[in-house]
């Protein structure tokens, strides 16, 4: 397909689905957009959620591309913070407890946002703040 | 780090929690990183259908970068046309 015709085309998000219909920017707006009159193949580049744990205990959620080993412990960290929620009210210190736990969650989070945006590159830069 | 070892790191904390929940929890715990980072990027290709507009999402999508039709990346379209169809 040439780059001027492939350009016509566009996508919109709906309802949990996706539309492609080619656009015609001057036709009357009942014939404006289009259904692809050919079959063609559409690739879409996505953010997914990870491949659910299953009752194979020799899975490894890091096998999956672009999940680093060091992030298990983010899992972990969730996981122990979900039982002390669990134990609130029948335990004493449960509730600072599952805080701590959230707590180291959520830095691991700031970690793995650091490492989606790197996305393995250098980094590019840092801004430093001046007092004038 | 396999699942197995996983779950005994959390037994550690929690000896009564049964495999089950544990497992619930890890599970939980994985698409609330995966959906708070954005770590995880994929491709996902299919065949468009002649005359066909709609296409459903796989239910691991959280969300959609970018599109490709037949090789070539198309734009966004801001908004949605103002005549509706669910062709």
């Amino acid at each position: 397909m040439a780059l001027t015709d492939q350009q016509s085309y566009v996508y919109w998000l709906e309802r949990d689905g996706i539309a492609i219909a080619k656009y015609d920017k001057d036709a009357s707006i009942d014939n404006r957009f289009t259904s692809p009159a050919a079959a063609k193949t559409i690739t879409l580049f996505v953010v997914k959620s990870p491949t659910a744990l299953t009752t194979d205990l020799t899975y490894n959620p890091t096998s999956e591309a672009g999940l680093p080993e060091e992030f298990c412990e983010a899992f972990v960290e969730k996981a122990v913070q979900k039982g002390y929620e669990v134990r609130m009210g029948t335990e004493e210190n449960a509730a600072a407890s599952a805080q701590y736990w959230g707590a180291k969650f959520n830095s691991s989070v700031k970690e793995g946002k650091k490492f989606a945006t790197r996305r393995r590159g250098a980094v590019t830069g840092s801004i430093k703040g001046y007092d004038y | 780090m396999t699942q197995k070892q996983m779950i005994e790191l959390v037994k550690q904390h929690h000896p009564d929690a049964g495999e089950t929940e544990i497992r619930r929890w890890l599970n939980q715990a994985m698409r609330e990183f995966c959906r708070k980072t954005r770590i995880l990027k994929a491709a996902f290709q299919f065949p468009t259908v002649i005359n066909q507009r709609w296409y459903g999402l796989d239910s691991s999508i959280i969300e959609v970068l970018s599109v490709d039709y037949d090789g070539y990346k198309i734009k966004r379209l801001v908004g949605n046309p103002n005549l509706r169809d669910l062709e």
